[in-house]
């Protein structure tokens, strides 16, 4: 049990982390509802409702499709472009999807490596990119349940408004869904940037995600 | 890795879950 908890200790306290983030969100959310309900001459809602409401489900919506476009695209872009000096980069010179040998794919795999990547055939090709695949998957799906849940959540206030709802199709290009979808964005990239450009010139010391303290700037990786 | 694996199929399950509620919330128009 120790060596469960240790061995998965990073996953682990992430999924806690994510939960009870949540959990907080929805109390601190129903309280913000709550005032905006009461400041609109409305009555206040319980926390079941709240949490079952689309106006809860669109704010966690738009948090999760932008982390999941950062990811997709520090997956997709850290294949062709690279960072001289960054741990978060390939060297330079090595952009690109490498050759079979470098992937250890087909006859170059191991012993030990998965399945799919001895095959020769579409698995291979497929598993190759799996990581992408999934997470972008997860981003478009998370995009369009933001957009299903923010038009509901729109539509509801433009009622209480005595305003006619607008529907999906007008919604996607609202001002509502792209300042919700582009703030959140931003804040994604910008975190993106300050990661590889600050791992440059700055360490932490021990951890994995940044150099070893005394590597030198300009290398890529702590292996240089 | 059985422990790890078991993590990586509760989070994708975690997620499509989540994605689903928040679709049924949104079609629901609750």
């Amino acid at each position: 049990m120790r060596r469960l908890i240790r061995d998965n200790a990073l996953g682990l306290v992430f999924l806690a982390l994510f939960l009870l983030s949540l959990a907080g969100q929805s109390i601190s959310g129903v309280a913000a509802f709550n005032e905006e309900q009461l400041a609109g001459g409305g009555s206040p809602v319980s926390w079941a409702a709240y949490v079952t409401s689309s106006s809860f489900a669109v704010d966690v919506a738009e948090n999760w499709q932008s982390e999941y476009l950062q990811f997709l695209l520090y997956i997709m872009l850290t294949v062709w472009l690279v960072q001289r000096g960054s741990p978060e980069s390939k060297k330079v010179g090595e952009e690109g999807p490498q050759s079979d040998a470098e992937q250890k794919v087909g006859p170059h795999a191991g012993e030990d490596s998965p399945r799919w990547a001895k095959a020769t055939d579409w698995r291979q090709t497929l598993f190759g990119h799996s990581l992408g695949i999934v997470m972008g998957v997860i981003f478009v799906l998370s995009w369009l349940a933001q957009s299903i849940a923010g038009v509901a959540a729109y539509d509801a206030e433009q009622l209480t408004r005595l305003e006619d709802p607008i529907g999906w199709s007008r919604y996607v290009l609202s001002a509502d869904f792209w300042n919700r979808t582009l703030q959140n964005w931003q804040s994604e990239f910008l975190a993106v940037a300050s990661m590889v450009l600050l791992a440059v010139f700055l360490r932490e010391r021990g951890s994995s995600q940044s150099k070893k303290v005394g590597d030198p700037h300009a290398a890529t990786t702590s292996a240089d | 890795m059985n422990g790890a694996r078991t993590l990586y199929v509760v989070l994708l399950g975690v997620i499509a879950l989540g994605l689903a509620y928040v679709v049924v919330l949104g079609l629901m128009r609750r």
